[in-house]
């Protein structure tokens, strides 16, 4: 019940924003959708697990949805980022609002899916939507590398279904995770690398997320904002989820592959970020680093890494978020960037923005870094990768930050300097990263408890099969109540 | 023998599909677009299973429950059904960007 209201308030809100309001009332709707979505998912929170079956089918035969620890930390981020986006987005006209609240929607259904199916489907419909917001500003071309890649991860997703039904005979994924080791090995590795591909397209990885200069710095930033934050990290939480479910015994043969991914994107991604000329373009490309570090995350020894993982993703989410909303604040000033001068104090804002994604002691990033570190004490190899990455990181940051604040001003910008005033979405996601730092340095093992559910796949198929046991029960009872009605007559 | 001709087609619609992804013009992108959502299609129709054959592993879904000798396996054309519709909307999308991107050119 409450898992279907979390899939239909974006889609209904999304609906209603097709009437043509005035941008005030646009900004209630949006609000009223976000308190809606809240009260819902804080129920979810204390109900957990939740499992809703569509139309009582058990579960290898319908479809399912389900919320554990790990959706409910990707499904809260999410809401918590829609109010902010959705704020600063009805400004704009109401045909992107539409499409926005369809990507919330895919995203909240790719969260909260149990069936690998359905997370094709979602997927296609978070391409489709945001397709279509390239297309709505008439700037596709932009886009043509990104809608070209993504058509081939699809193309190569289903396929591998395809594959998994033959082999297993289900696309049910507590399913898939109990029938999964009683393959032999080599279809095994077909089926773990050929879907791993797809997720890691999704995420942005793969191809060294070659379309990401041409498309995402086309997009309104606010819309940015919340693309750089969660869109690539889809891709992550589907194959955070499909590791879990394949078991992390088995994922360990391949986690050096996957290490040397995330070091390559980590890379690109920084000296890309060096490489641009504009302050949004930057930020879009440090965004995508931190996919590179959640996949680091994810090849450590568990559960630590997990744990880890989860700091990391929701510290990132913010903080890339309000990096974003803060450049946007910029460009509505046409403030040409070298703010430290005129207004030192706001700009230090954005210097804690970074010091805390770049993982500064105080600041939320430095105790994902920490988790990193203390999962791999024993293999110096990636005690020191963990190191070097996150040094890396903290020298790019700090290069971004001196070209676009600092630095000499020069004859062509003199204009007339109007001040930066800072909007919801910069204080709402500043507010935030020192409440998670708060909670962090209060709590720093916040997350281990979720990630060692996580890694016992066993609880998870666990429970979806007495859920599909409580159905059947369920149905033998309506059966017998028609039969005494029946009789009756 | 029959399952020959099929992988055959699979095998030819792939490869071709593939091959036209990469061409330069739109139109044969698109026509690449269709072979490579037909070759995905008839694999999942591929997948279809027509008897309990493993014992290990378990059954699908719909199967153990009625004979199958005169009934296909309602799963993967579920599947196929949505697969469908998906690549339907993806190429109407494109090819409306495509009329637009084109009449702006102009």
């Amino acid at each position: 019940m409450i898992l279907g209201l979390l899939l239909c308030i974006p889609l209904a809100f999304g609906l209603l924003q097709l009437y043509p309001w005035r941008s005030s009332q646009r900004r209630l709707i949006c609000f009223l959708g976000f308190l809606m979505m809240l009260v819902a998912w804080l129920q979810a929170a204390f109900q957990e697990p939740l499992i809703l079956t569509v139309g009582n089918w058990p579960h290898f035969a319908g479809i399912l949805w389900t919320m554990d620890s790990l959706s409910l930390v990707f499904t809260g981020v999410l809401i918590f980022l829609y109010l902010p986006t959705a704020i600063a987005l009805s400004a704009h006209s109401s045909s992107i609002l539409v499409l926005f609240h369809f990507l919330v929607a895919s995203m909240m259904g790719a969260f909260l899916t149990g069936d690998l199916f359905n997370l094709f489907v979602m997927f296609e419909i978070l391409l489709l939507s945001s397709y279509a917001l390239l297309f709505s500003l008439r700037k596709l071309k932009f886009g043509k590398i990104f809608i070209w890649s993504n058509i081939i991860g699809s193309a190569v997703f289903l396929f591998s279904l395809s594959y998994i039904y033959k082999t297993l005979g289900t696309v049910n994924m507590a399913d898939i995770s109990v029938r999964f080791h009683h393959l032999p090995s080599g279809m095994q590795d077909l089926i773990f690398l050929s879907t791993s591909f797809a997720f890691l397209l999704k995420a942005g990885v793969w191809p060294l997320s070659i379309w990401m200069p041409s498309s995402y710095p086309e997009l309104p930033t606010p819309l940015l904002a919340f693309l750089s934050a969660l869109a690539s990290k889809v891709g992550i939480y589907a194959l955070v989820r499909w590791v879990s479910l394949i078991g992390f015994n088995f994922f360990v043969g391949y986690s050096h592959w996957f290490l040397l991914l995330a070091i390559c994107s980590i890379a690109f991604s920084l000296i890309g970020a060096i490489g641009q000329q504009k302050l949004k373009n930057s930020l879009a490309y440090l965004s995508l680093s931190h996919v590179g570090f959640l996949l680091l995350a994810l090849t450590l020894p568990q559960p630590l890494g997990l744990a880890a993982l989860l700091l990391y993703f929701l510290q990132d989410a913010f903080g890339a978020a309000g990096m974003m909303f803060f450049c946007h604040d910029l460009e509505r000033a046409h403030h040409p960037h070298l703010l430290f001068k005129s207004q030192a104090v706001l700009s230090s804002l954005f210097l804690i923005f970074l010091l805390a994604s770049a993982g500064l002691p105080p600041l939320s990033g430095f105790w994902p870094k920490w988790t990193m570190l203390r999962s791999s004490i024993t293999q110096p190899f990636f005690f020191l990768i963990i190191l070097g990455s996150a040094f890396f990181y903290l020298y790019f940051s700090i290069l971004v930050w001196n070209r676009y604040f600092v630095g000499e001003a020069k004859g062509s910008e003199k204009r007339e300097k109007k001040p930066v005033h800072l909007q919801f979405g910069t204080t709402y996601c500043f507010a935030f990263i020192i409440l998670i730092s708060a909670v962090y340095s209060y709590k720093p093992d916040l997350f281990l408890e979720p990630a060692q559910s996580i890694c016992d796949r066993l609880q998870y198929v666990e429970r979806i099969q007495q859920a599909s046991k409580m159905v059947e029960i369920k149905r033998e009872e309506q059966k017998k109540l028609l039969q005494a009605e029946g009789d009756l007559k | 023998m029959f399952n020959f001709w099929i992988f055959l087609a699979l095998f030819i619609l792939t490869t071709i599909g593939i091959r036209l992804l990469f061409e330069e013009y739109f139109i044969k992108k698109l026509i690449g677009l269709g072979l490579l959502g037909h070759s995905v299609n008839l694999c999942l129709l591929l997948s279809g299973w027509t008897a309990p054959n493993n014992h290990e592993i378990g059954n699908p879904a719909f199967i153990g429950f009625t004979s199958f000798e005169k009934m296909a396996d309602p799963l993967p054309q579920a599947l196929i059904l949505t697969a469908i519709v998906i690549g339907f909307g993806v190429t109407a999308f494109l090819i409306v960007y495509y009329l637009i991107g084109e009449s702006e050119s102009e």
